[in-house]
């Protein structure tokens, strides 16, 4: 176990070490990335379309909050999908715990956005907003992203070695999602009736989630059972991922 | 400690699932429908033998006798399709030239990453970082991308690391091979070092003579079975005996086709009963009697000389037909199975001998012992050949035992090198 653990934290290193600490700016992309594109919405919505401020929050803060899990989602499924087929020296040549493959990508992905997150709390600040008791929230949330997206990876990164195309119908379904989540549009342009539906959209609940630690200001409870109707699918696909993982790992190596 | 088993193997199996493609795979895997979609491919059956710490065991066979996959199933790579897998310790392995390396890693990093993955803790890995750059003299390589280096390169980091990370169980396919001659004599004595503070080394080579070098142990694998675990010497015998009698075949089957062949025979039987000598390799029916005697400079039998000195080896031949074209052969082999030197009829009178039936012949082969004081076998054979290039040649007897002899130290004109050759010395 401990040992798993110093490699799970080895490789999330070079993970983040490799996409960042390498170039000449460093660990300033990571910042520099998010941060250009918020700058850019901004410029555009607040400047541009004179958006104007939702929840007596200015537009730029509220199309952050929803954004920035987004990126999350998106790029650990990206990551994540190829963790297997894009480090196959690792399978073949060597004995090497391939379940852990996904969670280090996962880990690294969630260090990236844990990091923007404190981005976006210091401009809350900036803008003289308070942060409050439902930050907190934050953690759940998190934690309920990430164990979504633990499954869904087992799924995805296994499958893809059988299927390649798989590797080509992620990014489409992410940014068909993309719009069916409530990221560009607030979830209370529809109508109520409409809202359960919506969501059943697992991505939905915890965008939405992270506007009412930051924007709305809503504890989870009040969500009631959309909780629930989170939960079920994720667990079920935690269940399912592992058990396809333990199955398939054997073959990895033959097909690789 | 030496007692303990450092790797157990019982009963192992391993079938390949040939698929047409990995779709097929995936719907087999998950056993959608009850259609089987491959087709098999048995690599290993039934294998079982254990390994004890301490040894280095060599694993001979010709290719696809399923030796990879057997150092693969060791290093938990593969998984055995059944049978159990007991391995005692931290594993270390180069399969097939390459360990786990990130080609967009340096050097350090790599060695970073494989020490992590072996269940090192960074502490312990900066602590060897740099006696595995030393030892692999890549000099500024070791600081630029893996994917930059050279097969050769390549080869030297991961052996490096494999070396010097400490492993209780090295596992090593082939890859010595790739090295320069000074990195692999290097690595030679390293691997002895390793063996003697108590590790395990599993080796895989064609070449026999570094299985022989090396190895204390030796097991022959053939078309995926078991076919004898034991002294190093004894295996590779058997593995050449193998490996002979089928060029042999292959051999005689042409020469007696050839009408070169069918020309120079005199009686149709022989051919075949040098048919079936060349499987037994113990002369068939066609040698009444094979006599061998080993005498020392006094052409009397002994079992001891002193280094140096001269040594009679004297065959008798009785053979129960007429037969021609025969190469008669005295070799010295040391009692790893090293093959030192030798000499043949053919070789030497560049012509073959004739026998008559039911006459003795007598050949006498005479050399100087000069050898370092160990114990020699004496190897004893009898070829069947009539072409110069040699691509007739039918081996019809061997014998690895035919004699032995022990040398002792010659203390006026001490024997410093394995074998001795004469140098001349210009000084100017």
């Amino acid at each position: 176990m401990n040992t798993h653990k110093r490699l799970v934290e080895g490789m999330v290193y070079n993970d983040i070490k490799k996409d960042y600490i390498g170039s000449a700016f460093g660990l300033l992309w990571a910042f520099v990335q998010p941060v250009s594109i918020i700058v850019v919405l901004w410029f555009v919505f607040e400047i541009g379309f004179k958006a104007k401020p939702v929840n007596d929050v200015p537009f730029i803060l509220w199309l952050s909050s929803g954004l920035l899990p987004w990126f999350y989602f998106a790029n650990t499924l990206d990551k994540t999908t190829n963790s297997i087929i894009s480090q196959p020296y690792l399978v073949e040549k060597i004995s090497f715990p391939t379940l852990l493959l996904p969670i280090i990508k996962i880990i690294s992905e969630f260090v990236l956005h844990i990091f923007m997150m404190g981005v976006l709390a210091s401009i809350f600040l900036f803008y003289d907003l308070a942060i409050d008791l439902y930050w907190f929230q934050l953690i759940y949330y998190m934690f309920a992203a990430s164990v979504f997206l633990m499954g869904l990876g087992w799924v995805l990164s296994s499958f893809v070695i059988f299927m390649r195309d798989i590797g080509n119908l992620v990014p489409v379904m992410v940014q068909f999602c993309f719009w069916g989540t409530p990221i560009f549009w607030a979830l209370s342009l529809v109508p109520q009736k409409y809202h359960f539906y919506i969501m059943l959209n697992p991505f939905a609940f915890v965008i939405q989630g992270y506007r009412d630690c930051m924007i709305d200001k809503v504890w989870f409870w009040e969500r009631g059972m959309a909780n629930l109707y989170f939960w079920l699918p994720a667990i079920f696909f935690l269940i399912f991922g592992f058990m396809m993982f333990n199955r398939l790992k054997s073959h990895f190596a033959d097909v690789l | 400690m030496r007692s303990e088993n450092a790797i157990n193997i019982k009963g192992i199996s391993k079938t390949y699932h040939i698929y047409k493609s990995p779709m097929d795979r995936l719907k087999d895997s998950l056993s959608l429908g009850f259609k089987t979609r491959h087709e098999t491919f048995e690599a290993l059956r039934n294998v079982t033998f254990s390994i004890m710490k301490g040894e280095t065991v060599g694993i001979v066979g010709t290719n696809g006798s399923g030796k990879s996959t057997l150092l693969k199933i060791i290093a938990d790579v593969v998984k055995a399709s059944s049978g159990d897998v007991y391995v005692n310790g931290k594993v270390s392995a180069i399969l097939e030239l390459g360990t786990g390396f990130n080609p967009d890693l340096c050097g350090i990093e790599n060695i970073y990453l494989n020490g992590l993955i072996l269940g090192y803790s960074r502490q312990e890995i900066s602590e060897k970082v740099e006696s595995i750059v030393s030892f692999s003299e890549l000099g500024e390589f070791i600081n630029r991308p893996v994917k930059t280096y050279s097969s050769g390169m390549y080869a030297r980091l991961a052996f490096s690391v494999a070396i010097n990370i400490d492993p209780d169980i090295l596992i090593i396919d082939e890859a010595l091979s790739v090295g320069d001659a000074a990195f692999q004599k290097k690595c030679f004595t390293k691997l002895k070092e390793l063996t003697q503070s108590g590790a395990t080394v599993l080796f895989v080579s064609h070449s026999l003579d570094s299985v022989v070098q090396l190895c204390d142990r030796a097991v022959l694998l053939d078309k995926g079975s078991l076919i004898m675990v034991g002294e190093t010497q004894e295996v590779t015998k058997e593995y050449n005996q193998r490996l002979f009698g089928s060029v042999n075949k292959q051999n005689i089957e042409s020469a007696l086709k050839s009408d070169v062949f069918n020309k120079v025979i005199e009686d149709a039987r022989v051919a075949e009963l040098i048919l079936k000598a060349s499987e037994s390799l113990d002369g068939g029916e066609i040698f009444e009697e094979v006599k061998v005697s080993v005498l020392n400079k006094d052409e009397e039998l002994f079992e001891t000389c002193i280094s140096g000195e001269l040594i009679f080896v004297k065959i008798e031949l009785l053979s129960q037909y007429d037969i021609s074209n025969l190469s008669v052969a005295v070799e010295v082999v040391d009692k790893r199975g090293l093959l030192l030197t030798g000499e043949s009829t053919f070789n030497k009178f560049d012509k073959t001998v004739s026998l008559e039936k039911n006459k003795k012949s007598e050949f006498i082969f005479s050399f100087m012992s000069e050898f370092i004081e160990d114990d020699y076998f004496i190897q004893v054979r009898i070829n069947r050949i009539t072409q110069k290039d040699r691509n007739d040649n039918v081996l019809l007897y061997i014998d690895e035992h035919a004699g032995k002899f022990t040398l002792n130290k010659n203390m006026l004109n001490r024997q410093w090198f394995k074998v001795k050759k004469n140098f001349n010395i210009e000084v100017n």
